[in-house]
C-alpha cells in the first residue's frame, strides 16, 4: 500500500455531516482524509458576493434566461439567485434520470449545501423515533431519543443554536443561545392557539445562528449574527453554522486533516479475505485519473442520494448488488418532506404596532396530529412555520401614476403601514415505502464513468390527505385568530424541492430489513458508516440537518472506540 | 439567417417598410446587446420615455441619471425569453407608431406637454393599442425597479444597511 495514500479514516463528503465526522476524527488524533467532489470554498475568502450591495448585481438578483431555460430544476430552488448561484449545481453539469419527477438540489463544493441551507434546527423526540413501530410502516428505529440527546447537546453547543426552552414534549429543548423576539402578531397567534387547543404550541423556531457568541464560537473565529439574512452567500461574521466556518477549520487546525477536492468517489473497495472495506476509489474530476486511498474506517457523507449511488456502485464478488446490500433494500424506502402546501392571510388588528430591525428566524408549530394516538385518516402529521410581519412601508400600486406624481409616491416613506402579512408553510412527514426508490441507470453514465441515478419517488394518498388537513386546520386556526383574506395554496412541486431527501440506506435492528445498525455501521461491512440523510429510517417533520450532525458525531466517536479496541 | 437578422427583419416588416425613421437601422444603439437589436433612435426614445416616467427633480435624481433605459435593455436582453424579447421589440414599433399617430413625430421630439398627454392616454388605456400598453407597462416596471434598487434610492430613501445588526424588536409603536 502506498503510504501517502493511507489514512486512519476517510470521510466521503465535506458538507453538513461530513464536516462533523472529519472534526471528530481529527480531534481524536486520527489521520483523516476528507474527500470532496467539488472545489474548495474557504471561509471568508471564497464568498465572492458576501459584501455586495443590492445594486451591484447586474440583474438585481435575477438569474439570466439562458441559465433558467437550460436548468429548470435548479431554477425552481428559492435560493438559486444571482447572489448565490455559484454554489449550486446546474442541471446541465450533472444530469440524472427522472422516471418520476424529482427536483434534486445539489451543492458540489467544500461545505456542500451547509453554505446555503435554511438553518432551522429542531430536535426529534421519541414521538418521532417510535413512529414507524407504533404506526406499522418502514422498520423500527434502532435508537431512541435518549441515545441521541447528549449528541444533540454536543453539536448544538459547538454549532451555536438560538432558541427558547419551551418545555414542549414533542420538540425537546436543547442548548440554546438567546432567541430573537417573536412579533406582536406571532405572540397574538400563540395566545389564541394555546387558548383554543391544549396540544398545539406556537414557539420560536430554533436556528443555527450565533445570537450571542460563547467562548467556543469566538475560538472558532465566529462572531455574533448581524441578521443580514444574506446567509446563502456565506457569512463574513460566521454568524450561522456552515461546515466551512466551523467543523472543517476545526479539523484542519489539528494538523491531522488532508483535504482532497475534485475527488469523485467511484466506489468503496471491499477486501474479501479481510472481510472489510479497505479504501475508496476516486476519479479526479478534472484529469479523470483514478486513485485509491486506504483507511481502517470509512464514513459515507456524500449527501443522501450520492451516498446511495456510491454504495450501490461499490459492487464486488461478495456484494454484487452494492456494498452491504444483501437485503436488496438499498435505495428503497426513500422519503422526503412534503412542502407543497402554504397558507397566507392578513391581520388588520394591532395596527398601532410594528416590528423593527431584522432577525433570521420566525415561529414554529410542532406536529400536533396523531402524536399520542392515531386520530386522523392519514398517518403521522406536519409541523409548520409561522411568520407575521408588516411588509415595510410598501410602495403599493403605481397604476395610473407617472412622472413626478409617481416619483413622489415612490419616495414617500411616511405613508401608513399596511396590515400584517401572516403565513405558514406545511412541513409534512412522508412515509418511506419500497415503491419510492432510487437505483442506478443501467445504460447512462456521467463523464466520470458513474452510472446516473434514477428516481422513482412520488407523493401518495397519505400526503394528499395531510395537505387537506393542514389547509382545514390552519384555516380554522387563522379564523380564530381574526386573520382575514386567508388563502391556502398547493404548489404541486415535485418531491426533492424540500431539499430533505432521506433514506435508501436505513438504520434498523435487523440485517434482513435494514442496512445500518444502531451505530450507523453497515450490518454486513461494519467499518463503513453512513450518517447523512441516507441513514434515515423515517423522516419525521423536523428539518433534518441537526439530526444528521448529532448522528455523525455519535457514530464517529463510537468508531474511534471500536478502532481503539481493534473491533473494526 | 441568425436570430438577430430575423428579429431585424421582423422589425422592418412590421414597421411597414421603413415608414418610420427609427426603423431603418442605420443608426446604431450605443449599448451592446446579445439577443435583441435596437436602433440609436429607439435607444433615445427609451431614454426619453423612462425619464418621463421618473423625471429628475430638484431634490432627487431621475431615470436618466441612473441610465434606467440601459438597465431595462440589459434585463430584457439577458433575463427574458425570446418570445418576450420579440414582444418588446415589436412594442418599440407599436409605441413609435402610436407616437407618430398622435403628434406626427417620434416621442423623442415631443414637447413636455405632449409627453404627458400620451402617458396619460396610455395610463387610462384610452384609444391606445393593447401592444403599446403592454410595452409601456414593461418599460415602467423596469424603470421603477432601476430607481428603487439604485444606490441613491436605497441609501437615501430606504436607509438600506447591509449589516443591520442583531437588534430585532418584535413589537414597537407603529408611529
Amino acid at each position: 500500500m502506498d503510504d501517502k495514500n493511507t489514512f486512519d479514516a476517510i470521510v466521503i463528503g465535506s458538507g453538513m455531516s461530513g464536516g462533523w465526522a472529519a472534526k471528530e476524527f481529527c480531534e481524536k488524533g486520527l489521520k483523516t482524509l476528507l474527500l470532496e467532489r467539488g472545489r474548495d470554498v474557504k471561509h471568508l475568502k471564497d464568498y465572492p458576493t458576501t459584501n455586495m450591495l443590492p445594486w451591484e448585481f447586474k440583474h438585481r438578483g435575477q438569474i439570466p434566461y439562458e441559465i433558467t431555460k437550460d436548468n429548470p430544476v435548479i431554477s425552481r430552488c428559492y435560493a438559486f439567485r444571482e447572489d448565490a448561484m455559484h454554489f449550486f449545481v446546474r442541471d446541465t453539469e450533472h444530469p440524472y434520470v427522472q422516471e418520476k419527477p424529482f427536483d434534486w438540489i445539489r451543492g458540489y463544493q467544500v461545505g456542500g449545501k451547509s453554505i446555503m441551507w435554511a438553518r432551522q434546527t429542531q430536535r426529534w423526540s421519541d414521538f418521532d423515533f417510535e413512529g414507524p413501530a407504533r404506526d406499522g410502516f418502514a422498520v423500527d428505529w434502532p435508537i431512541r431519543y435518549k441515545d441521541l440527546a447528549p449528541w444533540y447537546s454536543y453539536v448544538e453547543k459547538f454549532a451555536g443554536i438560538s432558541g427558547n426552552k419551551d418545555g414542549v414534549e414533542t420538540l425537546p429543548d436543547g442548548e440554546f443561545l438567546p432567541a430573537w423576539e417573536l412579533s406582536c402578531v406571532e405572540n397574538h397567534f400563540k395566545d389564541i392557539v394555546s387558548k383554543n387547543y391544549n396540544d398545539r404550541h406556537v414557539i420560536y423556531a430554533r436556528c443555527a445562528h450565533i445570537t450571542k457568541p460563547e467562548p467556543i464560537h469566538i475560538e472558532q473565529g465566529r462572531a455574533q449574527c448581524q441578521a443580514r439574512n444574506l446567509c446563502q452567500r456565506g457569512c463574513p461574521f460566521g454568524g450561522y453554522f456552515n461546515a466551512n466556518s466551523t467543523t472543517i477549520p476545526w479539523a484542519q487546525r489539528t494538523g491531522k486533516l488532508t483535504m482532497r477536492t475534485h475527488a469523485v468517489v467511484h466506489s468503496i473497495i471491499y477486501d474479501e479475505t479481510k472481510g472489510k472495506a479497505t479504501g475508496v476509489r476516486i476519479i479526479d474530476a478534472n484529469t479523470k485519473q483514478a486513485t485509491e486511498y486506504f483507511a481502517s474506517v470509512i464514513f459515507v457523507n456524500a449527501g443522501a442520494i450520492n451516498t446511495n449511488l456510491i454504495l450501490l456502485n461499490s459492487s464486488s464478488k461478495r456484494f454484487p448488488n452494492g456494498l452491504g446490500n444483501d437485503s436488496s433494500l438499498m435505495g428503497k424506502y426513500f422519503a422526503f418532506h412534503n412542502y407543497r402546501a402554504r397558507i397566507t392571510a392578513k391581520y388588520e388588528g394591532m395596527l398601532d404596532k410594528k416590528t423593527e430591525g431584522s432577525r433570521a428566524t420566525g415561529a414554529y408549530i410542532p406536529r400536533f396530529r396523531n402524536v399520542r394516538k392515531q386520530e386522523t385518516d392519514f398517518l403521522r402529521g406536519y409541523a409548520t412555520t409561522f411568520n407575521a410581519n408588516r411588509g415595510g412601508r410598501g410602495i403599493g400600486s403605481s397604476d395610473g401614476l407617472y412622472g413626478e406624481e409617481l416619483k413622489d409616491k415612490l419616495m414617500d416613506t411616511s405613508g401608513s403601514l399596511g396590515p400584517w402579512n401572516v403565513g405558514s408553510t406545511c412541513m409534512g412527514e412522508t412515509i418511506p415505502k419500497a415503491t419510492n426508490y432510487v437505483n442506478l441507470d443501467k445504460d447512462k453514465k456521467d463523464e466520470w464513468g458513474m452510472p446516473l441515478i434514477n428516481f422513482f419517488v412520488a407523493y401518495d394518498d397519505n400526503d394528499e390527505k395531510m395537505i387537506k388537513d393542514f389547509m382545514e386546520q390552519y384555516t380554522e386556526m387563522y379564523e380564530k385568530a381574526g386573520f382575514t383574506d386567508i388563502k391556502a395554496t398547493d404548489s404541486k412541486q415535485a418531491p426533492g424541492l424540500d431539499i430533505h431527501e432521506m433514506g435508501g440506506v436505513r438504520m434498523g435492528k435487523d440485517r434482513k430489513t435494514s442496512l445500518l445498525n444502531e451505530w450507523n455501521q453497515l450490518h454486513e461491512c461494519p467499518n463503513v458508516f453512513v450518517t447523512d440523510g441516507a441513514c434515515m429510517t423515517s423522516t419525521s417533520t423536523q428539518n433534518p440537518s441537526l439530526t444528521y450532525m448529532a448522528l455523525t458525531a455519535r457514530a464517529a466517536n463510537h468508531a474511534v472506540e471500536l478502532l481503539k479496541k481493534g473491533d473494526i | 439567417m441568425n436570430r438577430r437578422t430575423a428579429i431585424r427583419n421582423v422589425i422592418i416588416i412590421s414597421a411597414g417598410a421603413g415608414l418610420l425613421p427609427s426603423c431603418v437601422g442605420d443608426d446604431k444603439s450605443s449599448i451592446v446587446l446579445k439577443n435583441i437589436s435596437i436602433t440609436g433612435s429607439q435607444e433615445k426614445m427609451l431614454a426619453a420615455l423612462t425619464e418621463s416616467i421618473i423625471p429628475k427633480t430638484k431634490n432627487f435624481i431621475g431615470a436618466n441619471d441612473l441610465k434606467s433605459h440601459e438597465f431595462l435593455l440589459t434585463m430584457i436582453d439577458d433575463c427574458t425569453s425570446p418570445d418576450d424579447q420579440k414582444k418588446f421589440v415589436d412594442g418599440l414599433e407599436a409605441f413609435d407608431k402610436l407616437s407618430h399617430d398622435r403628434f406626427g413625430q417620434l416621442f423623442t421630439g415631443y414637447t413636455a406637454e405632449q409627453k404627458k398627454e400620451l402617458l396619460q392616454a396610455i395610463e387610462s388605456k384610452k384609444d391606445v393599442s393593447e401592444e403599446a400598453i403592454k410595452f409601456y407597462g414593461t418599460v415602467k416596471r423596469y424603470t421603477i425597479q432601476s430607481f428603487t434598487s439604485s444606490k441613491d434610492y436605497m441609501t437615501d430613501i430606504r436607509k438600506y444597511k447591509i449589516v443591520p445588526g442583531s437588534n430585532f424588536k418584535g413589537c414597537v409603536p407603529a408611529s
